[in-house]
C-alpha cells in the first residue's frame, strides 16, 4: 500500500522535526511496518538534541527500561549549553524585549546595529550568540523559544544568509508549534525573501523553493485560507517550473488544493496543462483522475481513479482532513464537464459513474442542477437529464466582438487629440504632424464599422 | 655570367673531376672562377693566375649578374657590420645593418632564404652574441659615445626579431663554429688552392692528396665520403640546377672570410656542399648539413681538415651519426626547420625517425616523438586532408607516445612546461620531469583531419566505409588520452577531450557505440577514471551522461553548452523525449543560440531535429511539428543542418561562400538523413493541417493562417497540376494522403502513407507505421465531422466507429473532446447514442452570417492596426522635449495593447490555439523563472525567441561566409 505514499519523497525536502509528525501519521496508517517506522524515528532523532525523547523511543525499540550512559552525559551537555546560551544571550534579549529599543528600530539594519551598540553595548557577536541559542532550543525542542530567538535575530541579523535560515527556523518553529497565522506570514515572507535574494547557483534556487513547496504544506493545509493560498502561491510561474523540475509529487497536493477549491475553478485549465506535461514523470491517482476527466475525456476510468483517491487521500498525512471536500468537489467536476457534453445523460449511468446509490444520486443531480442554475431539466419517463446548451447566436457573437471598437477608438481618438495639443504647444515641427493627421483619417472608418457591422447582425 | 654559361660551367667541371674529387672541389671551383678570394692562403694565390688577380669590383663589372652583384653587396655589409661590432662602433653597425635589410630581402627574392651569404649570417650571429650574450655591463655602455650607445640600443632591440628569421640558419652556423675554429687556416687555404687549381683545369697534386685523405677519412668514419661522391655525380640534374646558387653563397663566404679571420673557413665549404646537396629541398639540406656538422664535430679532434666532413655529407643521411648525446641538438634542428617555406617534410619526418631509434630513455624518445606527431601533421597539404597512410602513421606514433607516457607517469607533458633542450637528456635518471609540447592540440588534430578526409571522400565509394573504419582506432586514441590527462590531472585537456570522445559517440545509437566501447575496455587502464567511472561499462547511456556530466561541471560555457546539446541529441536519438526535452529547456540554450557561433549553432539545429524526430516517433504529432517546423519551412535546412549546400542557393554563393560552408559541412555518416526529416515534417503537417483546414469551414472564427505554410505550399501546387500521376517519391505519397484524408478516406491515406519506405529509416518502423495508422483514422475523423458538420442533425456514434474503424470508447472520448472544446458545436446524446449538432451552428452557416462575423473580426484587426501604427509614431518620430509626456501615454497605449491581445486569443479560441499553449507551456514557465512576463507573450516570445535563433543561424552563417 506504499505505492503511493510520499512519504520518502517529502523527507528529502524536510527538517528533521517537521518529518517526526509525517512518521507519527503514517504510522498510524499502517502504511509501513510499526518497527521500521519505530527506528526511522529513532534515527531522526538521535541527531537532534531531544534527548529524553530519544530516549524514550530507545526504550521502545530495545524494549528495555535502561538507557546507554551516553544518554545521560549527552542530556547534560545539552542542558549546560542551554545554560550556557541563556547567559550569553541575556543582555541583548533584555535590551530588545524593551519596548523603549523596539520603537527606536527602523527598516535599516545596519543602523539598527549602529544603534545598539552606541547606546546599549551590543556587538554582532551577541546578536550571532541570538541564532545559536535559537537553533539550540529548536534542537531540543522547545520551539516557542526558538521561534522568538530566531525572530529577534533575522531582525538584527546584517548576514542574509543566516537570516535567511533563521527565517527557516521561525517557519520551522512556527509550524511545529502550530501558530498558523504566524507561519502563514512567516512563509509569504520567507517567499518574498527568496523571490528577491540572489543565490550563486541556479540549483540552490530550485531548492530552497522546494523547500518551501514542501514546508508551505504544513501551513496550507491547516490556515483557514491555506486553500486559496496554495492555489495562488504554487501555481506562481517560478515554483511550476520548480515543481516540474525537482518534485512533481507536489503536483497531488496542487491537484488536491485545486478541485477543493471551486473558487479557482478557472485554474483548472492550466492544472490540466501541467499535469499533462509532467505525467511521464509523476502520476498518482489525484493527477490520473484530472487527466481522465480533462485530457481523455474517459469518464470510466476517471470515475474508476476517483475511488482510489479515496485511499490515496486517507493515508496522505496532508489531505486527510481534505478528503471528504475533494471527493464532493472532484464529483462536482466530474458532472459539470459530463453536462457540458452531453446534451441527454442517463441518470443510472451518472449516478454509477458518479459511485453513488440510484436515489442519493438523483437527489445530487437535481441539487446541483438547482444550485448551479444549469439549463437543465430531469425526465423520469426515460429516467434522464435533458441539458439545453445554450450557445452564443452570431448576432451576440459580433455585437460582442464590435462593442469593445467604439472604446478602444475614442481613448485611441483622444490620444491622439492630446498629442496634437502638445505638439501645438511645442512647435513642432510639421513634419511629424502629418503623420497623425493620416492616423485620424484612418480612424474614421474604424469608428462607422461597428455601428454597421451591427446592424447587419441585427438583421 | 649567364646561367647558360655557368651551367654548363659547373657540371663540366663536375664531370671532368667527380672522379678524383669530391663534390666540394667542383663547388670551390666554380665559385674560384668567379670571384676569387685575394686575401687568403697568400701563398698560394699565385697559383690563381688571372683570377686572383683581379679586383673585386672588376669581377663585379665585368661577370656578375644582378644577383651575384647584390650578394656581394650583402658580403660586403656584413663584413662591415662585422668590422664594426669588433672595432664597439655600434653607429656604423647599426647603419650597415640597416642597409643590409635594405639589399637582403632582394636577394632572397632571387635565392632561396638559406643559400644567403655566409657572411651574412655570421654578422647576424655575431652581431646577436655581442649584443645578447655577452652583454655589455653598465659600465662598458657608459664609456660608448653618444651615437654608439644609441646604435647598439637600437640594434639589439632590433636584432632578435629580424633574427628569427633566419634562426636555422644561425643555429647551423653556431654548431660547428669550434671545428672550423681548429683548421680555418689549413682548409681555407686547401679549399683556395683547389679551386684555383680547378680553375685552371689543372688539379695540383696538392689537391688530390688533400682529398684522398678526406675521402678515405670519411670512408673510414662512415663510408660518406665516396658514395656521396658518386652519388652526386649520378645526379646531374641535382647539379645543374643550383650550382650559381651555391656557388653565390660559397662567394659570399670567402669575401667573409677576407674580412674577419677566417675562423670558419670550415663552415662555408660545407655548407656549401649542403647546399648544392639541397638543391630542391631546404629541408633535406639543412638536416644533411647537421648530420654533416655532426659527424664533424665527433671527430674533431683527430681531424685535420674539413673535408672530411664535407666528403661525408652524401651518405651521411642514410647513415647519420646520431646518437643519444647529440640527439637533441638534432631535434632542435629539425624542430627549427619546422615550418620553413621550403623544408622537405617527408626528409624530416624520415631522419626523426631515426632520431626516435637513437633515443635511449623515454624522456628522449618523448621529445622525439612529440617532433614527430607534429612532422607527421606538416605534410598536410595546405588544402585537402592529410593523406591517409600518413594519417595512420601519425596516429600510431601518437599511440606511441601515449603508451610512453602511460609507462612513464614521471614524463608530463605541458604547454607550459620545460623546453629541455639541454644535452643531459641521455642521463635522465627518471626524475618527475615536465616536458612542452601539448598532446591535446595533436590529438585535436588527428580527429579533425579525420573529419576533413571523410568530409573530401565521397560518402558512396568503398573508400569511404573504409575510412570509417578507422573510427574506431581514432577513438581508442582518444581513451587513452584522457586516461591519460585524467592522471596527470590536466583538467583543460581533459574536458577538451573528453568532449571529442563525446563527438565520436553522440550521433550513434547505443548499439553502435557499445561496440566501440567494448574496444575501449579492453584498453589497459593504468587507474580507475573518475570521469567515466567503470561501473558504466556497457550502459552507453550511462557513459555518455558521465560524460557530459563531467564537462557540465568542468568545462567552460561553449564546451559545456555543447556537450549539452550533444546529449540532447543523444537521448532523442534514443526516443528519450521528454528527457531531452526537458534537458535543453532547462538550459536556456535557446535563448541565446543566435549569439553562439556556427558550430554550437548547427549542433542546436541538430538536437531540434533530432528531438522533432524523437517526438514524432513517440506519436506526439504537435510536438514534432513544432520543433520540426522551422527548420523545415525556411528551405535552407540543409546549411542549417550543415549538411551541404541547397541546390537553389549553390550559384547564389561566392567561391569563397561556398568553400566556407564546405569547411562546416558535417561529415555523411553524421548527417541527418534529411529526405526523412522532411517526411516526418509533412507528415506531421498533414495531420494537422487537414483537420484543421476542415474546421476552417464551419467556424468561422478560426485562424485562417495556415499551420504550415511550406505544406500548404505544396499541397496548394498538387492540386493545380492538371494530371496527376500515381505518387512516386515521398513528398507525391503524403500529399496523395492528404487528399484522401481530406475526403474521408482514411483507409487510402493510410496506404499511401505505409507505402512511404523511407520508415523503414527509422529503428521503430512498424511501430511508427501503426502509430500513424491509428493517427490518421482519428484526423480523419475530425475531418469528416469538420467537413459536414453543417449537413448533420445528428451522427450515430455507431456509424462513426465503423466508419473508420475505431472502438466505440475511442469515437466517444474523441467526440467529447471537441464538444469540450467547442470545437464542434453539438452535444452527445447519451441515451441515443448519437451526436447531436445545435441548431446555431447551422444558422452560422448562412453566408450573410458568417460574412458580418469576418467583418467584425476586421473591423478589430483594423483598430489593433492602428494603435500600432500610432503606437509606432509616438515611439518613433518623437521630438526629444517631448519625450517624457510621450513616454507616459506609450505606458498607458501598451497596456491597452497588452490586454487585447490576450483577449484575441482567447477569442481565436480554436483547438490549435490551445495546443500550442499547451506545448510551449514548459518552456514558458522554465522561462518565467527568470521572472518574465505573462504566459501566452512568453510563449511567444519562446517561439519567436527559437526562430530567431534558426534565422539567426542562417544569417550567422552568411555573415560568416562574409
Amino acid at each position: 500500500m506504499a505505492e503511493y505514499d510520499l512519504t520518502l519523497r517529502m523527507v528529502q525536502s524536510l527538517d528533521r522535526q517537521l518529518v517526526y509528525p509525517l512518521l507519527d501519521f503514517v504510522s498510524a496508517k499502517e502504511v509501513y511496518k510499526a518497527e521500521d517506522i519505530l527506528r526511522a524515528k529513532f534515527e531522526l532523532l538521535s541527531h537532534t538534541n531531544m534527548v529524553d525523547f530519544t530516549g524514550q523511543l530507545y526504550e521502545q525499540i530495545h524494549g528495555t527500561a535502561e538507557l546507554p550512559a551516553e544518554f545521560a552525559t549527552k542530556r547534560e551537555e545539552v542542558i549546560q549549553k542551554l545554560e550556557e546560551g541563556e547567559q550569553k544571550t541575556e543582555h541583548i534579549r533584555e535590551v530588545i524585549e524593551n519596548p523603549e529599543v523596539a520603537g527606536l528600530l527602523r527598516q535599516d539594519k545596519l543602523q539598527n546595529m549602529k544603534l545598539l551598540r552606541d547606546n546599549y553595548q551590543c556587538t554582532p557577536e551577541m546578536v550571532l550568540e541570538l541564532y545559536n541559542y535559537g537553533q539550540l532550543q529548536y534542537s531540543c525542542g522547545n520551539y516557542g523559544g526558538s521561534a522568538d530567538m530566531l525572530f529577534h535575530f533575522s531582525i538584527l541579523s546584517t548576514d542574509p544568509e543566516l537570516t535567511l535560515s533563521a527565517m527557516w527556523g521561525k517557519l520551522a518553529s512556527e509550524i511545529l508549534l502550530g501558530n498558523w497565522e504566524v507561519a502563514y506570514e512567516d512563509m509569504i515572507k520567507l517567499r518574498e525573501t527568496i523571490d528577491k535574494s540572489h543565490f550563486k547557483s541556479q540549483s540552490e534556487l530550485l531548492q530552497q523553493r522546494s523547500w518551501l513547496l514542501h514546508w508551505s504544506l504544513f501551513v496550507f493545509f491547516n490556515h483557514a485560507k491555506g486553500r486559496d493560498g496554495i492555489v495562488d502561491t504554487f501555481m506562481l510561474p517560478q515554483y511550476i517550473s520548480t515543481i516540474q523540475n525537482s518534485c512533481p509529487w507536489i503536483l497531488r497536493y496542487l491537484t488536491a488544493a485545486v478541485v477543493t477549491n471551486r473558487r479557482r475553478r478557472n485554474m483548472m485549465q492550466d492544472l490540466v496543462k501541467i499535469i499533462e506535461q509532467v505525467s511521464h514523470s509523476y502520476r498518482d491517482p489525484v493527477t490520473e483522475f484530472v487527466e481522465a476527466l480533462y485530457v481523455d475525456f474517459d469518464f470510466d476510468r476517471a470515475a474508476a481513479k476517483l475511488e482510489q483517491c479515496e485511499d490515496v487521500l486517507k493515508k496522505d498525512f496532508f489531505l486527510t482532513v481534505a478528503f471528504d471536500d475533494f471527493v464532493e468537489n472532484a464529483r462536482f467536476y466530474f458532472a459539470e464537464v459530463y453536462c457540458r457534453i452531453h446534451k441527454r445523460i442517463d441518470l443510472a449511468g451518472l449516478t454509477r459513474r458518479l459511485n453513488m446509490k440510484q436515489e442519493e444520486g438523483e437527489k445530487w443531480i437535481v441539487k446541483l442542477i438547482r444550485d448551479t442554475r444549469m439549463d437543465a431539466k430531469v425526465d423520469f419517463k426515460d429516467n434522464s437529464v435533458i441539458m439545453n446548451p445554450t450557445y452564443n447566436p452570431v448576432y451576440q457573437q459580433v455585437i460582442e466582438r464590435t462593442k469593445a471598437l467604439v472604446f478602444r477608438s475614442h481613448v485611441l481618438n483622444g490620444a491622439i487629440e492630446k498629442r496634437g495639443l502638445s505638439a501645438a504647444k511645442k512647435d513642432e515641427s510639421k513634419q511629424d504632424q502629418k503623420p497623425k493627421q493620416k492616423q485620424q483619417q484612418q480612424l474614421k472608418p474604424t469608428k462607422r464599422q461597428p455601428d454597421a457591422a451591427v446592424s447587419v447582425a441585427a438583421q | 655570367m649567364s646561367r647558360f654559361f655557368r651551367r654548363d660551367e659547373s657540371s663540366d667541371s663536375e664531370s671532368d673531376y667527380s672522379s678524383s674529387s669530391s663534390d666540394d672541389f667542383s663547388d670551390e671551383e666554380t665559385q674560384k672562377k668567379k670571384q676569387p678570394t685575394s686575401g687568403a692562403g697568400a701563398g698560394r694565390i699565385a697559383r690563381a693566375g688571372l683570377d686572383s688577380d683581379d679586383s673585386e669590383e672588376e669581377v663585379k663589372r665585368t661577370v656578375k649578374s644582378t644577383k651575384d652583384k647584390l650578394a656581394d653587396q650583402v658580403t660586403d655589409l656584413s663584413r662591415e657590420t662585422l668590422r664594426a661590432i669588433r672595432a664597439d662602433e655600434w653607429h656604423l653597425a647599426a647603419s650597415s645593418f640597416d642597409q643590409l635589410n635594405k639589399v637582403v630581402p632582394k636577394l632572397i627574392k632571387t635565392v632561396s632564404a638559406a643559400n644567403l651569404p655566409r657572411s651574412y649570417v655570421r654578422s647576424l650571429a655575431a652581431l646577436e652574441d655581442a649584443l645578447y650574450e655577452n652583454q655589455k655591463d653598465k659600465a662598458a655602455l657608459s664609456k660608448l659615445s653618444a651615437t654608439d650607445s644609441r646604435g647598439y640600443n637600437q640594434l639589439k632591440q632590433r636584432v632578435r626579431k629580424h633574427n628569427k628569421d633566419f634562426e636555422s640558419l644561425i643555429a647551423e652556423f653556431r654548431a660547428n663554429p669550434t671545428e672550423s675554429n681548429d683548421d680555418e687556416e689549413a682548409a681555407s687555404a686547401e679549399s683556395e688552392e683547389e679551386s684555383s687549381d680547378d680553375d685552371q683545369a689543372v688539379p695540383s697534386t696538392r689537391t688530390a692528396a688533400a682529398a684522398v685523405p678526406s675521402a678515405s677519412k670519411g670512408k673510414g668514419k662512415g663510408k660518406a665520403a665516396v658514395a656521396a661522391a658518386s652519388d652526386s655525380e649520378s645526379d646531374d640534374s641535382y647539379w645543374d640546377s643550383d650550382s650559381d646558387e651555391s656557388s653565390s653563397s660559397s662567394d659570399s663566404d670567402d669575401d667573409g672570410q677576407v674580412g674577419i679571420a677566417r675562423w670558419l673557413k670550415k663552415t662555408p665549404t660545407k655548407e656549401d656542399t649542403s647546399a648544392k646537396k639541397a638543391k630542391k629541398d631546404r629541408a633535406q639540406r639543412s638536416q644533411r648539413a647537421a648530420a654533416a656538422q655532426a659527424a664533424a664535430a665527433a671527430e674533431e679532434d683527430e681531424d685535420d681538415d674539413g673535408f672530411t666532413a664535407v666528403g661525408k655529407d652524401g651518405k651521411a643521411v642514410e647513415a647519420p651519426k646520431y646518437n643519444e648525446r647529440n640527439l637533441n641538438e638534432h631535434l632542435l634542428a629539425l624542430i627549427a626547420s619546422r615550418g620553413r617555406k621550403n623544408t622537405n617534410k617527408l626528409e624530416s619526418i624520415k631522419s626523426l625517425e631515426t632520431l626516435l631509434g637513437v633515443g635511449v630513455n623515454a624522456l628522449q624518445k618523448a621529445k622525439v616523438l612529440m617532433a614527430l606527431v607534429s612532422a607527421q601533421f606538416d605534410s598536410a597539404p595546405s588544402s585537402g586532408y592529410l593523406p591517409i597512410e600518413m594519417w595512420h602513421k601519425a596516429q600510431s606514433r601518437l599511440n606511441e607516445l601515449l603508451s610512453l607516457l602511460e609507462a612513464n607517469h614521471q614524463i608530463t607533458i605541458l604547454e607550459t612546461g620545460d623546453s629541455h633542450d639541454y644535452e643531459e637528456d641521455f642521463e635522465y635518471n627518471n626524475a618527475t620531469i615536465t616536458l612542452r609540447g601539448s598532446i591535446i592540440a595533436s590529438i585535436d588534430r588527428l580527429d579533425d583531419e579525420f573529419t576533413k578526409s571523410l568530409r573530401n571522400i565521397d560518402p558512396h565509394t568503398p573508400e569511404y566505409v573504409e575510412r570509417m573504419r578507422d573510427t574506431v582506432p581514432l577513438y581508442l586514441t582518444i581513451v587513452r588520452a584522457q586516461g591519460y590527462f585524467e592522471h596527470r590531472n590536466l583538467n583543460d585537456s581533459l574536458c577538451r577531450v573528453a568532449f571529442r570522445r563525446l563527438e565520436h559517440l553522440y550521433y550513434r545509437t547505443d548499439q553502435v557505440n557499445l561496440h566501440v566501447e567494448s574496444a575501449a575496455a579492453a584498453l589497459p587502464r593504468t587507474s580507475e577514471s573518475h570521469v567515466v567511472p567503470a561501473s558504466t561499462a556497457g550502459n552507453m547511456e550511462a557513459i555518455i551522461h558521465s560524460l557530459c556530466t563531467f564537462l557540465y561541471l568542468n568545462a567552460d560555457t561553449l564546451l559545456r553548452s555543447r556537450a549539452m546539446l550533444m546529449h540532447v541529441f543523444n537521448h532523442a536519438l534514443h526516443k528519450r523525449y521528454y528527457v531531452a526535452r526537458d534537458l535543453l529547456l532547462m538550459s536556456h540554450i535557446q535563448e541565446n543560440v543566435h549569439q553562439a557561433d556556427v558550430d554550437t549553432q548547427v549542433l542546436y539545429n541538430r538536437a531540434i531535429a533530432q528531438l522533432g524526430l524523437a517526438a514524432f516517433r513517440l506519436g506526439k504529432i504537435q510536438e514534432s511539428f513544432e520543433h520540426l517546423v522551422e527548420l523545415m519551412s525556411v528551405g535552407h535546412h540543409r546549411e542549417l543542418l550543415s549538411q551541404g549546400v541547397g541546390q537553389l542557393r549553390m550559384h547564389q554563393l561566392s567561391p569563397n561562400e561556398e568553400q566556407l560552408q564546405r569547411q562546416r559541412q558535417l561529415p555523411f555518416h553524421i548527417n541527418i538523413n534529411l529526405e526523412l526529416l522532411e517526411c516526418v515534417f509533412l507528415t506531421s503537417s498533414m495531420l494537422l493541417e487537414i483537420p484543421f483546414m476542415a474546421s476552417a469551414n464551419i467556424n468561422p472564427d478560426a485562424r485562417r493562417a495556415p499551420i504550415s505554410r511550406a505544406f500548404r505550399r505544396l499541397l496548394d501546387y498538387n492540386e493545380r497540376q492538371v494530371f496527376i500521376g500515381p505518387p512516386e517519391n515521398t513528398r507525391d505519397h503524403i500529399m496523395a494522403a492528404a487528399k484522401s484524408l481530406a475526403a474521408g478516406e482514411w483507409e487510402d491515406a493510410r496506404d499511401f502513407i505505409q507505402s512511404i519506405r523511407i520508415w523503414s529509416l527509422l529503428p521503430d518502423s512498424e511501430e511508427i507505421t501503426s502509430m500513424l495508422a491509428s493517427k490518421i483514422q482519428v484526423e480523419a475523423l475530425r475531418t469528416y465531422l469538420f467537413t459536414y458538420a453543417t449537413q448533420f442533425e445528428s451522427v450515430g456514434l455507431a456509424d462513426l466507429a465503423t466508419m473508420f474503424d475505431l472502438p466505440k470508447g475511442k469515437v466517444y472520448a474523441l467526440l467529447a473532446r471537441m464538444v469540450y472544446h467547442n470545437e464542434v458545436q453539438a452535444s452527445l446524446d447519451e441515451v441515443g447514442g448519437v451526436l447531436v449538432f445545435s441548431r446555431t451552428s447551422h444558422d452560422a452557416s448562412s453566408r450573410l452570417q458568417q460574412t458580418a462575423l469576418a467583418l467584425s473580426n476586421k473591423a478589430n484587426t483594423f483598430a489593433d492596426i492602428n494603435e500600432r501604427v500610432f503606437e509606432l509614431k509616438i515611439n518613433g518620430g518623437q521630438a526629444p522635449g517631448d519625450r517624457q509626456q510621450g513616454g507616459e501615454r506609450g505606458d498607458r497605449q501598451q497596456g491597452d495593447r497588452e490586454g487585447r491581445p490576450a483577449q484575441n486569443r482567447r477569442d481565436g479560441g480554436g483547438g490549435r490555439d490551445g495546443r500550442d499553449n499547451r506545448d510551449g507551456q514548459r518552456g514558458n514557465q522554465n522561462r518565467r523563472d527568470g521572472g518574465s512576463g505573462g504566459q501566452g507573450g512568453g510563449h511567444r516570445g519562446g517561439r519567436g525567441g527559437r526562430r530567431g535563433g534558426n534565422a539567426g543561424g542562417g544569417s550567422g552563417q552568411r555573415r560568416n561566409d562574409n
